[in-house]
């Protein structure tokens, strides 16, 4: 081939490749468009959802007559309304959960609860989260109850609590092994949120000798009921030979604020255990127990740093006029 | 027709709000950033704005501050609506010249009350300034 013919060639190949990297410029700047043009109609869509969707809650629009709203799908339906319940409360939020129940839109997250994948059914819990309404509370409860997967009944039992509808005490003892498990935040949190509405669940099973190992978060969450009338309970288990189980009912007993737990406060300040002596300073702190100034006093010269501490400062509080000094001797039995 | 400019990231919240304030008969507009809200304040005349706190561009407070320091726009009634609901917030807010503060997620009949309150607060301090 001579050299006429091989130039020929690469002209022929340089504007071919020319051509091709022209159409393909072409062709994204064409796709990008056109990814544009849809995102601004997904946009109106979705706009004109929520406006619709607001309209039919507030009964200015016939659902019947609502275009955006009878051609949206069940998932747009579902994303819609989940965004405008994170936005607004009062009747209209009420209105827009009755409307979700209606337009059925939670069946597909509920059928995702039993979905293969542990992720997936955490995400639909997340997604159902925004609806407290009884089809998502059954279904969760289902969750919490028969999962095989633990991580995915402990997030059920959180999603039920953040929903309002935390289940009782002794359904959470089961679904979530407490008998077998150590306890964790989590754990003390919901039962927290329990002792609500389940006080007097809370108090028998504070009793149950087969609950020893989660006796002290079971004590410690009654005093979130903050209800006067348990402070009983609560003396009863200042006595208890656990010294975690005395830290709590002081602990409950500072929640409550019931100065009827004054009396067992102030003994508690001469416990053996220096955990026990340390939340007592705390709770008659809380308390306001000015009758224990003369042992706080004593305790000035405890061999724990961390109770002379606390002493000084529960001290400080309820003798505010009188600056403190250490015993002489320093620090002592 | 009192014109209302809201100013928040979410798009679906302004939807919200201006389908709520439209079937009053206000004349919403909404931006998406505080920039914007700023810049339209400034170039245009609305009765009332309301603002988000958490905004990119500048941020709720960053704009009541402009908008309060500014002789030409001071009068402007700003309605806070926000998800930041800390005592802080809130005294700070309104110490810095916002009229109401409404926090998310808020009940739209208050909403339309807080702004009818503004607008009516506004136009009595406009004919006391006249008289």
């Amino acid at each position: 081939m001579n050299q006429a013919g091989v130039a020929l060639i690469v002209m022929v190949a340089s504007a071919a490749f020319a051509a091709l990297m022209i159409a393909q410029m072409l062709g994204l700047l064409l796709r990008r468009r056109e990814n544009e043009r849809h995102a601004i109609l997904k946009r109106a869509r979705e706009n004109a959802l929520i406006r619709e969707l607001m309209g039919i809650a507030d009964g200015t629009i016939e659902p019947d007559a609502a275009e955006a709203y009878r051609s949206a799908s069940s998932n747009d339906l579902l994303h819609a309304v989940s965004h405008l319940l994170q936005l607004v409360r009062g009747s209209e939020r009420m209105r827009l959960l009755a409307l979700a129940e209606k337009a059925n839109v939670l069946a597909g997250p509920i059928n995702q609860l039993s979905h293969g994948r542990p992720a997936r059914r955490v995400d639909a819990m997340r997604l159902l989260e925004h609806f407290a309404v009884s089809n998502s509370i059954s279904a969760l409860e289902k969750v919490l109850a028969s999962d095989p997967v633990y991580d995915v009944r402990l997030e059920a039992a959180a999603t039920l609590a953040r929903m309002g509808a935390v289940p009782t005490p002794s359904r959470l003892i089961a679904a979530l092994e407490m008998r077998q498990r150590p306890a964790t935040r989590l754990h003390e949190a919901l039962f927290r949120k329990a002792a609500a509405n389940h006080v007097f669940e809370l108090a028998r099973l504070s009793r149950d000798d087969s609950l020893t190992a989660i006796r002290p978060l079971i004590v410690e969450a009654i005093g979130s009921s903050t209800d006067l009338a348990h402070s009983d309970l609560l003396f009863a288990n200042a006595g208890d030979q656990d010294p975690e189980v005395r830290c709590a009912a002081l602990r409950a007993a500072r929640r409550i604020g019931n100065p009827v737990a004054s009396k067992w406060a102030t003994q508690l300040l001469l416990d053996a255990n220096e955990n026990v002596r340390i939340q007592a300073i705390q709770t008659c702190r809380s308390l306001g127990v000015r009758e224990a100034i003369p042992i706080l006093t004593s305790l000035l010269r405890n061999s724990s740093f961390w109770v002379r501490t606390r002493a000084r400062q529960a001290l400080d509080e309820l003798r505010p006029n009188q600056p403190l000094r250490e015993g002489p001797g320093g620090p002592a039995q | 027709m009192s014109r209302i400019l809201v100013a928040d990231d979410d798009e679906i919240l302004c939807g919200v709000v201006a389908f709520k304030l439209e079937a009053q008969g206000y004349e919403v507009t909404c931006v998406d950033n505080g920039a914007a809200a700023l810049e339209r304040v400034r170039s245009e005349s609305f009765d009332v704005l309301i603002l988000d706190s958490m905004m990119p561009a500048l941020n709720g407070m960053e704009v009541l501050r402009a908008i309060k320091a500014d002789p030409e726009t001071a009068s402007l009634p700003v309605v806070m609506l926000t998800a930041r609901h800390s005592q802080e917030d809130v005294v700070g807010a309104l110490r810095g010249g916002a009229a109401e503060y409404v926090t998310k997620p808020f009940i739209p009949e208050e909403l339309i009350v807080r702004v009818s309150t503004a607008l009516a607060r506004a136009s009595l301090d406009a004919a006391r300034v006249e008289s």
